[in-house]
């Protein structure tokens, strides 16, 4: 796994990965997931199935990136409009700014990673 | 949290915890509780992510058969979904007492918790939840459905909600279809015996009450308000039934908020003065 966990390509990819579990792969035929796909008028994802994405990305990078405030700022006609690559790169930012470390800490910081599941398998022997 | 097993049935649960530990935990929980035909994101993106954001603990579930909850045969009965929302709030908080959020017949299902199970409600939080008696709407609308409960009048309403809610994308149109003419939610939600038994007037937890002002309901949301002991009633302006969480939405967050901020302030001034209390008695009895 490459070590930039805020990699714009990786996160495309897992967000893609997500829509495909929470919609199945029966309605993503011949459906590429890049930068530019829109989640309503593309992938005609569903309200319902965006919580679904949205608690699943959660579990996938735990407390370090803030989905509520994501949801707050967003305006509904927003949500229609919205498209992976800008979802990535609010992520991206979150994850980013959780890695501008203290510089003396390497011990305590592999304290919160088990909360957050796979994603965070790999981020505390890359600083330590 | 995603699938949460509730007496036997998967249902889908989000939790949204409020942002900082510093907020989260100070007040009791907030859970949602949708209306029939609709989902969790009836209150996810306008009201309950606001919620959290204020530093409450948001919990949505779908009802049984409603959005990505499992779609059950039968069990549609008023009392199994308050007897769900019972479970539910027993299984996330661990029996500490919740503040209740209901839209439409989701209000009806927290007012019959809050009748039946009173020490786990904090406080009620009906959005058009009260669907009075007194309205000749909510009569009419009853008495045409339980009169037309057969299988012909359930594929009609599946007819009439899909093409309603036609931009919702075609899943959810399927759900709906197979909740409405594959289940006996139809027939069970027709058999509750009158307009009556949606109201629960003795209500004995502070109520906030919110109506929109062009609501066919409102008229009997009034007077049934009225005979709550404890209860608040908000009319917003702009909107009606179907809108009052859309454009009715700023409105309803302040209210929402400020309901929820008010009493996690009387729980802390509660404690404050308990703690006060004790420590001067012990000053009396060294």
């Amino acid at each position: 796994m490459p070590a930039d966990a805020t990699d714009r390509a990786q996160i495309i990819g897992e967000i893609g990965r997500i829509v495909t579990e929470v919609i199945g792969d029966d309605y993503l035929i011949d459906t590429e997931i890049t930068a530019s796909t829109t989640f309503v008028g593309d992938l005609e994802l569903e309200s319902i199935e965006f919580v679904s994405l949205a608690a699943r990305l959660q579990d996938l990078y735990g407390e370090r990136v803030d989905f509520v405030a994501f949801v707050t700022e967003l305006e509904i006609d927003q949500l229609t409009d919205l498209t992976v690559g800008e979802l990535a790169d609010f992520i991206g930012r979150y994850l980013a700014a959780d890695e501008t470390p203290a510089p003396a800490a390497p011990a305590s910081a592999s304290a919160s990673a088990p909360a957050s599941a796979s994603a965070s398998a790999s981020a505390p022997g890359r600083d330590g | 949290m995603a699938d949460l097993e509730v007496r036997g049935v998967r249902l889908h649960v989000q939790r949204l915890a409020a942002p900082t530990a510093a907020t989260r935990g100070r007040s009791p929980a907030v859970v949602f509780v949708h209306g029939v035909l609709g989902n969790m994101s009836a209150f996810y993106y306008t009201l309950a992510n606001h919620v959290a954001a204020a530093g409450h603990d948001a919990v949505l579930y779908d009802l049984r058969g409603h959005g990505l909850s499992e779609c059950t045969p039968d069990g549609y009965l008023m009392d199994d979904m308050v007897a769900d929302l019972e479970a539910l709030v027993e299984t996330v908080e661990a029996g500490r007492p919740v503040h209740l959020v209901g839209y439409s017949l989701g209000g009806t299902i927290a007012q019959r918790l809050t009748l039946g199970r009173p020490d786990l409600v904090a406080s009620l939080i009906l959005v058009e939840g009260l669907v009075g008696p007194e309205s000749d709407h909510t009569r009419e609308l009853w008495d045409r459905g339980r009169m037309v409960s057969d299988e012909d009048a359930a594929t009609k309403l599946a007819d009439a909600v899909i093409a309603k809610t036609l931009s919702e994308g075609r899943r959810r149109a399927a759900k709906m279809r197979r909740l409405l003419t594959e289940t006996t939610f139809h027939a069970d939600l027709f058999r509750l015996r009158s307009t009556e038994s949606l109201t629960a007037p003795s209500i004995g937890r502070p109520t906030l009450a919110i109506s929109g002002e062009g609501s066919e309901f409102f008229g009997g949301a009034a007077k049934t308000a009225g005979l709550i002991p404890d209860c608040r009633v908000v009319v917003v302006e702009g909107c009606d039934h179907d809108t009052i969480l859309s454009a009715g939405a700023p409105a309803v967050r302040e209210e929402v908020i400020s309901w929820l901020d008010d009493y996690a302030a009387r729980t802390a001034e509660d404690l404050r003065e308990e703690s006060g209390c004790h420590a001067s008695s012990s000053s009396y009895h060294p």
